[in-house]
């Protein structure tokens, strides 16, 4: 009886997402308490205003409302969790930027369009499977556009920053998600090969050339990066998801530890031959000596923080402005002064269930490729997450990437809320997938 | 073994990655917190501190405010310094040149940083408005004003406290600088050749001249190496020491006297003679018991006065001259009312008292700062018999100048000799009244001429003041 009717739950495709709507309340909660906070305390410079809150629920709105409408069956805990950490992200622009606000909220509006479109968009997988070479022309053409970029005086060098009129652009972004679908691909159809080379027989059997190959040219391109864009960020980011997509396709872990150690020494060289490496790897080891030059945005982070202790100053009350570009790539950094390590603490719980959800996805997919898309994708956000944290907190040398959902940044917001939508897709073919299993196995305990 | 898929193991890598994240905040936010919070380059600090309502500064009677906070329309705080003559004593509250005076010696009740831990916690996590506590101060602002207006335009300083319990009513340096305007100044101030910035009172250090033979008399009287009525020859104003010239500043009126006149007309013979008696060990034994060579507890900045260096007092010219104050004595104008505080008063040293409560805004009493003694100089009865000869000072000799009609006192006038063309100090130091000393007042001008014209007539006027005003 339990059964059946357990079975006449699953197999109907839900009428409304209201496990999605009950769990949006959460974060509309917290921008509504956040922005009456924000006001009362008169923390922004623009004084108190509420249309940004109701412009965000409205989008919110849109987002869950077109999930809905275009594709019901796809998982309902990723869309809550984003918007989350957007809400945080929007109240520390709203109170450290107020003038960024409208253009957040704009991107994060044209974010949301993306994610509908591409979650409701039925042939999105067939067309990425059968494009999945195409799709790297117009990520070539970014690719050039970003190498150029951070030669020329173009754009401004180190953030990879494209100005055509009005509209800034940053191709590093969206490339990296096409390098995700394209590199999806490649593995998927390469895969069997890779499992199976034996490095020893390395003359007779030549096949390796097929993943060291694409390898030397990842290394080649993030060594790039590290040069030309003074950064290691970007760099860390494409080449680690690199790493990661082939361990996933291959699970062979010779590959990922000769890839590091390729990344490791050719850092290691540039910071040799490279001034401006060396000045990153020095300030990251001891930047209390250069306090007031180079090492004064690290050390202003670590101020910030230690200002926030466990409970944080409170929304609005702490300095986090003393931090240079603090609403963008340091976002991480007001969140630990005026939300504390409590603060902190939830926001990286929130991209752990973020990529518990994504993993899952990924096992769910009955297809070679849906599966290292969506592990690729989820993998992708949470290591950006991770590089941009603990650069904020000296783990790691600093790096100039934005925190995916939080920061501002119209590129990026736009990237991440395009790679949820990718996502979403892939979890609702995989619903109607696991619904047809969890009948068969339900009919064969009945 | 349980092993793992390629998807558990990226799991388990981001598990690890992102818990490092979080240690590291942790170790940042928690234990490293007070070290970076409290480092001088944190500009959260220095904003927090412009926020903050600092504790206002009360005068002796616990009512009229000296010193307190006031708000501009951006929030911030700006100290108004009400008696800016004071600034000796207050010191000054400047985030960029760093806090001085009591300002900085109670920064953290006036900053309100100190207290009950419960109710910080409260204050902190509520983000309650801290407001700073309230220091009662021992000053007197009419007397203070007195001395300022006595001193007028010249150089010195003036001390005044009561001798039992230490508190101190006025402490002018003069010239000084305005609290009000130090920020925009500072940068002249610190050039200026009349260093304003000196606190005279307790950091300058003169050469006391006559004054000094206060602690000479005490040590020969506490050695046994003479007795106040012992008689003296000194027909010329001269005196040889080694073949060396000891002369009196002014010929005594008689050629035979005690050694209570000896104090009265300071005459650098007998006083190189009780030099020689007492030895260069002895000498400095009654210095250091004394507080030489010790800073004084005030709770401003201060130096300790010295007696000069060993070679020089072996020497017995150097003795000689160091007995009446010359040679390479050097004292502060607080360490001079102190010792005439000592020989007031049973010949303990008063620990001097500039603040005398804590208190909140409401004016409720937070902690008492009791008078404590600092050291015993000597024993009751010397400093009977040394409080004894500065009343015959002045009733007969040259500190009659600082005696005012309304009631007798006991001083001592000094004269330091500077060498060159230069104008001597002019010293006085007095106790009032003399049968039951209260007060001790002590008044230097640099290059004033002789102390008692020039001093002592300042004394006079504020002995007045504080004895003889109801």
């Amino acid at each position: 009886m339990l059964i059946r009717w357990q079975q006449t739950l699953t197999t109907r495709l839900p009428t409304w997402r209201w496990q999605e709507a009950i769990l949006l309340l959460f974060p509309l909660t917290l921008a509504l308490a956040g922005f009456w906070l924000l006001n009362r305390l008169e923390a922004s410079a623009f004084g108190p205003r509420w249309w940004p809150y109701w412009v965000f629920v409205g989008l919110v709105l849109i987002g869950h409302v077109g999930l809905a409408r275009f594709n019901p069956a796809a998982n309902q805990i990723i869309y809550p969790i984003a918007i989350t950490l957007t809400t945080l992200g929007l109240l520390l622009i709203e109170r450290l930027a107020p003038n960024f606000t409208l253009r957040h909220l704009l991107n994060f509006g044209v974010g949301i369009v993306l994610m509908v479109g591409l979650a409701g968009w039925p042939h999105l997988l067939r067309t990425l499977e059968r494009y999945r070479y195409t799709l790297i022309l117009p990520g070539i053409v970014l690719l050039v556009f970003t190498i150029l970029l951070s030669f020329t005086p173009l754009g401004n060098g180190q953030s990879l920053f494209l100005r055509i009129g009005p509209i800034g652009f940053q191709p590093s972004e969206p490339l990296k998600v096409l390098l995700v679908i394209f590199l999806a691909g490649y593995l998927d159809f390469h895969r069997e090969k890779f499992k199976h080379i034996r490095l020893g027989r390395f003359w007779r059997d030549r096949r390796w050339l097929w993943v060291y190959f694409p390898m030397l040219l990842m290394w080649g391109f993030a060594m790039l990066l590290v040069v030309a864009q003074r950064d290691l960020g970007a760099a860390l980011l494409f080449f680690g998801t690199f790493l990661i997509l082939t361990y996933l396709a291959t699970e062979r872990a010779d590959y990922v530890l000769i890839g590091l150690g390729l990344f490791v020494a050719g850092a290691f060289v540039a910071m040799n031959l490279f001034s401006h490496v060396a000045v990153r790897i020095a300030v990251w080891r001891d930047p209390w000596r250069t306090a007031t030059t180079t090492g004064f945005q690290i050390v202003q982070a670590l101020l910030a923080v230690a200002s926030g202790g466990i409970l944080g100053q409170g929304l609005g009350q702490g300095f986090p402005d003393l931090v240079p570009v603090v609403h963008s790539d340091f976002i991480f950094v007001a969140l630990a002064e005026e939300f504390g390590l409590v603060g902190v603490s939830a926001v990286i719980a929130l991209y752990m269930l973020l990529l518990d959800r994504g993993f899952r996805i990924a096992r769910q997919q009955n297809d070679s490729f849906h599966f290292l898309l969506a592990a690729g994708l989820t993998a992708l956000i949470c290591l950006q997450a991770f590089i941009i944290m603990a650069g904020s907190v000296k783990l790691m040398p600093l790096t100039g990437i934005t925190l995916p959902f939080m920061s501002y940044g119209g590129s990026s917001i736009m990237t991440v809320y395009a790679a949820i939508g990718i996502l979403l897709n892939l979890s609702s073919s995989s619903v109607l997938f696991a619904t047809s299993a969890q009948h068969i196995t339900g009919a064969k305990q009945a | 073994m349980c092993s793992l898929d390629a998807l558990q193991k990226l799991t388990l890598f981001f598990l690890v990655a992102f818990f490092a994240v979080a240690l590291t905040t942790g170790y940042w936010a928690v234990v490293r917190a007070n070290d970076l919070n409290a480092r001088g380059d944190n500009l959260r600090r220095l904003e927090r501190e412009r926020r903050v309502a600092r504790g206002a500064m009360l005068a002796r009677d616990g009512e009229t405010v000296l010193v307190e906070t006031v708000f501009d329309e951006d929030g911030l705080a700006r100290r108004e310094y009400h008696v800016p003559a004071l600034a000796p004593v207050t010191g000054v509250w400047s985030v960029r040149y760093g806090n001085s005076g009591l300002e900085a010696a109670y920064d953290e009740w006036l900053a309100g940083r100190k207290g009950e831990p419960f109710t910080q916690l409260l204050d902190n996590l509520l983000h309650r408005p801290v407001r700073g506590y309230d220091l009662v101060l021992t000053i007197d602002p009419a007397l203070q004003a007195e001395a300022v207006r006595l001193l007028g335009n010249r150089r010195g300083a003036v001390v005044v406290t009561e001798v039992q319990t230490g508190d101190v009513l006025a402490l002018v340096s003069l010239p000084t600088y305005n609290p009000n305007t130090f920020e925009e100044e500072a940068e002249a101030l610190q050039q200026s050749p009349a260093n304003p910035l000196l606190n005279r009172a307790t950091q300058g250090l003169y050469t006391p001249g006559s004054v000094f033979k206060i602690v000479t008399l005490a040590g020969a009287l506490a050695k046994g190496k003479t007795s106040l009525d012992e008689r003296w020859q000194d027909p010329d104003g001269i005196f040889f020491v080694n073949g060396f010239p000891i002369r009196d500043f002014e010929e005594p009126p008689q050629d035979e006297f005690d050694t209570a006149h000896a104090l009265a007309y300071s005459s650098n013979v007998v006083f190189a003679q009780l030099g020689l008696r007492l030895g260069p060990d002895a000498m400095r034994e009654t210095a250091r018991a004394f507080g030489f060579e010790d800073v004084p507890p005030i709770a401003i900045e201060a130096e300790a006065s010295r007696l000069g260096r060993d070679d020089f007092l072996l020497d017995d010219v150097g003795l000689a001259s160091t007995a009446f104050g010359q040679g390479q004595v050097q004292m502060t104008p607080l360490h001079v009312n102190l010792i005439t505080a000592a020989v007031a008063h049973n010949g303990q040293l008063p620990r001097p008292r500039l603040v005398q409560a804590i208190q909140t805004a409401d004016g409720e009493t937070l902690q008492r700062i009791h008078p404590l003694t600092w050291k015993r100089a000597v024993s009751g009865r010397v400093a009977a018999q040394v409080r004894e000869a500065m009343v015959v000072a002045a009733r007969d000799g040259y500190a009659r100048a600082g005696a005012p009609a309304c009631t007798t006192i006991g001083g001592k006038t000094g004269t330091a000799q500077l060498g060159g063309t230069l104008a001597p100090h002019a010293w006085f130091t007095a106790f009032a009244p003399a049968d039951a000393p209260r007060y001790a007042v002590t008044v230097i001008v640099e290059n004033g001429g002789l102390g008692g014209d020039v001093a002592a007539p300042i004394a006079r006027r504020l002995i007045e003041m504080l004895v003889c005003t109801p």
